[in-house]
């Protein structure tokens, strides 16, 4: 597993070899860990590249946004329930704890926990073992628990929204993302390689940045980060019409939603503005399937055929779902 | 740039699974640790479409758990 892992993690500044030393180090004690960061930085994939590089390596990966999860739920999530725990268990369900069993559970976004699941989290934190919500019997699990977050934890402490305790048991080994700002020549180096991947998965090798586009990539701050970088490289892919990739002042502009003239009829002004809204929807969904009509169309919610009508009306035939 | 078909990849999925049965993670997870791409990856699309096309075959499951869907080996029967 030495030969290919850390080659995901791209960046020769030396700021992030200093993250790759932490990564290994980490990796090599078993120990809870938490990794701060803003969003975009990477946090996932630092996770799981310390799971890989841990003795768990062979066993489960689970990764969760506590954010993502209702707070209702999380417990039942987290822990399992029985069947008939609550109105809608019509099945017990093992839970997250129990699928990481011997290996590694994420939990991104820790901060978004209540106060109360925090508590279980606690419990199963001191001494390895839970209940699944509605039973009686008491289980184990050994399972490595990596936290994550962008927020100060150290100031929710402060104001009672995350217990002081939680965090002392999580923060045993932590790690700080730089952000991609701090991180001195990798946006270029992450961009030439976010382009390379384009160019293979689209079967279009002879598209390159335009000059302007490198000199946008260096200067630009990139408050979103690896995130950031990589779905504006992919916009402007797919929007480009020729070999060049622009970015920046010469890129496709996203027009803020102007307020209509008082010329225009109502019924004109909204067809524009829908019209707009549902070019912008489908080119971010489009992006994010990398142009599988099948997947964006299973995103949005939408009938795969008319889904794929809507995406011929506005021009972006690019479905990689059937070649 | 050598390409690696979703046959391919699905066998190269097998074989990892066949080293680390208990194994278990996101089709993202997946494309990036257990296949060895031996330059830059596919798209992900494709090991979605490998990883689907082992589900058929019997040899992996896909259950969702914490709103995430996670891939291993299916149980021995």
């Amino acid at each position: 597993m030495e030969s290919f892992p850390l080659s995901n993690l791209i960046g020769s500044s030396t700021q992030f070899q200093q993250v790759r030393k932490q990564i290994k180090k980490i990796a090599s004690v078993d120990v809870a860990a938490f990794i701060s960061g803003e969003t975009g930085s990477g946090k996932e994939l630092v996770v799981r590249a310390i799971h890989y590089l841990s003795e768990r390596r062979s066993q489960p990966f689970v990764p969760v946004n506590c954010g993502a999860l209702p707070e209702t739920l999380v417990e039942s999530e987290l822990f399992g329930h029985e069947r008939g725990a609550f109105t809608d268990a019509k099945q017990g369900a093992i839970g997250l704890i129990a699928e990481a069993d011997g290996g590694s559970l994420f939990l991104d976004e820790i901060d978004a926990l209540s106060l109360k699941a925090q508590a279980v989290l606690l419990r199963f934190l001191q001494d390895g073992t839970y209940r699944r919500v509605g039973g009686t019997v008491t289980r184990q699990a050994h399972v490595r628990v990596i936290a994550a977050s962008n927020a100060c934890l150290e100031q929710l402490v402060e104001t009672r929204q995350f217990r002081r305790d939680l965090l002392y048991r999580l923060n045993i080994l932590n790690l700080r993302l730089p952000a991609l700002r701090e991180r001195e020549g990798d946006a270029m180096e992450l961009a030439h390689v976010f382009l390379q991947r384009l160019c293979k998965t689209y079967k279009t090798p002879d598209r390159h940045f335009h000059p302007d586009a490198l000199a946008y990539v260096k200067s630009h701050t990139w408050p979103g980060n690896v995130r950031e970088l990589e779905n504006t490289i992919h916009r402007e892919f797919l929007m480009s019409d020729d070999s060049w990739v622009r970015l920046g002042s010469v890129a496709t502009v996203e027009e803020p939603v102007r307020a209509p003239l008082p010329e225009t009829g109502f019924r004109t002004a909204k067809t524009q503005a829908i019209a707009e809204f549902e070019r912008e929807y489908l080119l971010s969904l489009l992006a994010r399937t990398e142009g599988n009509i099948s997947s964006a169309a299973r995103i949005a919610g939408q009938d795969r055929s008319a889904f794929a009508r809507l995406v011929r009306k506005h021009g972006l035939t690019k479905d990689r779902s059937t070649g | 740039m050598p390409c690696m078909s979703i046959e391919q990849i699905a066998q190269a999925i097998e074989v990892h699974l066949r080293v680390n049965p208990h194994a278990k993670d996101t089709a993202e997870g997946i494309h990036l640790w257990w296949i060895d791409w031996q330059g830059a990856p596919e798209s992900v699309t494709l090991t979605q479409a490998a990883l689907e096309l082992l589900e058929t075959q019997g040899i992996m499951v896909c259950v969702v758990a914490g709103r995430r869907e996670l891939w291993s080996a299916a149980p021995r029967t």
